[in-house]
């Protein structure tokens, strides 16, 4: 399982890299793994306003279909529309992979650094 | 006395049904109609793209039939052949109207019908005028395919589904299509089937704009996996006419974008046929180029009429003959049986589309507070062995008192399927008392139950 230091993750298995006042948002490589082979994605449209908790769309394997609880509030400035067409290249590369750019942040929910994200997974992985 | 009780310009799915149902209630009733009867739908709409879409439904599961233990290695497409097919059904389809006039009495008059004055039409025919009269005038002309001013429209080899569904003898190498709606959508599906090489262009962000988002994202998929290219925001530029093909030329954001195929379809929609209906002198009020009629269907010139496509907003076969229904009526004193508010619609790609009510965007948009239910297919047994694209049911109700108010299916017989939701709307009905009834199975329709399951819990 990887966990890049330099991104932030959301207890909802998402993660998140600030750039200035911009949020990259996609699932992890714990999340997709559960999930198993991803088949489409719910987006939000551009514009949309998301909450810091709240869902923003979905992510749906053959298994089961999985909300997506936004990590930041904001605006969603840009969605990876090739995701529509691959939606599994989220099994392949999650971390390369975005879903939605946010922008406007005005608050997150509470993240954690890779280390930490880890050991929650782990706990997460036990249950 | 007048001729008739009632003239009625136009033997399509809106004028037939309205004419027969008028003589059913006792009036005196004559239908003019210049082409074949059953109008747009059995002749150039409805039936024919069917027809044909049967016909490559069977070859794009032959050519994959091994998965299903079975082998077929000399399946060809013969496109006369299922031209032909589709002719013959829209004929018998056509004479089976034609019978229905003969036993209820309902007098064809062959011909291009003109209303002179409020009470009088005039039928061109093959020998000559004729004039009648009539107590009341209805118009149900339907509509033509609408082409845009866009530079090259006009060059041979750019069709409407009128010219398409013609035939030319030989299966297209390649086809642009101009236009993502139900009839760009369902043609691609043809000739993708066929193994022609198709590219949509839509000017909105997505197949089907105006149906559930998911649908046109799902759908999109589908398509491309079969090698549909699909371009969306795309706006038509021109065409041009090369060597041994057409191309066109489309703007994507800042950039332009060209395409060539060997034929392009042009299917941005359909337009009222109103042209040569009036004399000069009676000049009915429009909206747009739609004919402006009232809740009783009548237009501002009194005792003429107008239903279907050549008046409504949402052109359908079965709005038409649900309109004409009610406009007889309401002609004749009762009170329409049909409640023209609850409007099934259904594309016939393949998972098949249909829809009825809102969506849960569009309840949100009017303020009200719904919650919907969803089921996606991947575990419904009919889905699996037939083998399916992903599919999944909608449905969409009031959070105070649980009523259904919408619906959006795309799978296996949701064209037939979508019916049951379109009579919980009508008749105000809750998930709750749709699932009082058991369901069989195996079925596809098992996966509505399950997801007015979900739906319930959730209220």
């Amino acid at each position: 399982m990887n966990y890049p230091a330099a991104l932030k993750y959301s207890k909802n298995h998402l993660w998140v890299k600030m750039e200035g006042d911009v949020a990259t948002i996609g699932i992890t490589d714990f999340a997709q793994d559960a999930l198993g082979d991803v088949v489409f994605i719910n987006f939000p449209q551009e514009g949309d306003t998301v909450i810091a908790g709240e869902r923003f769309g979905d992510v749906e394997s053959v298994k089961t279909t999985s909300d997506l609880v936004c990590p930041v509030s904001g605006k969603v400035c840009e969605i990876n529309e090739s995701l529509a067409d691959t939606p599994d290249d989220l099994n392949l590369a999650p971390y390369r992979h975005w879903i939605i750019k946010v922008d406007g942040i005005t608050g997150t929910q509470e993240l954690m650094d890779s280390i930490a994200y880890e050991a929650f997974c782990a706990l997460a992985g036990q249950a | 006395m007048s001729d008739y009780h009632l003239i009625v310009i136009g033997a399509g799915p809106g004028g037939y049904i309205a004419a027969l149902k008028a003589s059913s209630l006792g009036l005196r009733v004559a239908v003019v109609e210049n082409r074949e009867v059953g109008g747009t739908c059995l002749n150039r709409g409805c039936i024919p793209t069917k027809t044909m879409l049967h016909s490559s439904r069977l070859y794009r599961e032959m050519l994959g039939c091994q998965e299903m233990g079975l082998s077929a290695e000399t399946v060809h497409v013969n496109i006369g052949a299922i031209y032909a097919r589709k002719q013959d059904i829209s004929s018998k389809l056509s004479s089976g109207i034609a019978g229905m006039f003969q036993n209820a009495k309902v007098d064809l008059l062959c011909g291009t019908g003109k209303i002179f004055a409020p009470n009088v039409v005039q039928v061109m025919a093959a020998d000559g005028e004729h004039t009648y009269t009539a107590d009341d005038i209805l118009v149900a002309t339907g509509s033509v395919p609408a082409r845009p001013p866009i530079p090259g429209l006009d060059l041979p080899g750019v069709m409407t589904s009128d010219e398409l569904l013609d035939g030319c003898g030989h299966l297209y190498r390649s086809i642009i299509i101009i236009g993502g709606g139900v009839i760009g959508v369902e043609f691609a599906t043809f000739y993708a089937d066929l193994g022609c090489a198709v590219t949509i262009v839509e000017g909105l962000d997505r197949l089907l704009p105006n149906m559930d988002r998911e649908i046109g994202q799902n759908l999109a998929q589908i398509l491309k996996k079969r090698g549909v290219q699909i371009y969306t925001k795309a706006m038509v530029q021109s065409v041009t006419q090369s060597a041994d093909a057409l191309s066109v030329s489309f703007s994507v954001k800042d950039t332009t974008l060209s395409v060539s195929g060997e034929v392009v379809l042009c299917a941005i929609g359909r337009r009222p046929d109103t042209e040569g209906l009036f004399a000069p002198e009676l000049a009915p009020e429009m909206n747009g180029r739609s004919l402006k009629v009232d809740a009783r269907f009548q237009t501002s010139i009194p005792h003429v009429y107008a239903i279907g496509d050549v008046s409504s907003k949402i052109q359908l076969a079965h709005v038409a003959s649900a309109q004409g229904t009610a406009c007889v009526e309401l002609l004749c004193g009762h009170q329409p049986s049909v409640d023209l508010s609850v409007v099934p619609s259904c594309v016939y790609c393949r998972p098949e589309i249909a829809c009825v009510g809102m969506t849960e965007q569009e309840a949100k948009d009017a303020g009200i507070s719904v919650k919907v239910g969803k089921a996606v297919m991947f575990s419904n047994a009919r889905t699996m062995i037939e083998g399916s694209d992903r599919s999944f049911i909608k449905v969409v109700a009031r959070t105070d008192d649980h009523r259904i108010v919408g619906a959006q299916l795309m799978c296996e017989r949701s064209t037939d399927i979508i019916s049951q939701i379109a009579q919980a709307i009508a008749n105000q009905l809750t998930p709750e008392q749709l699932l009082k009834a058991m369901r069989p199975h195996p079925t596809f329709e098992e996966s509505l139950g399950e997801c007015l399951e979900t739906l319930a819990a959730n209220l």
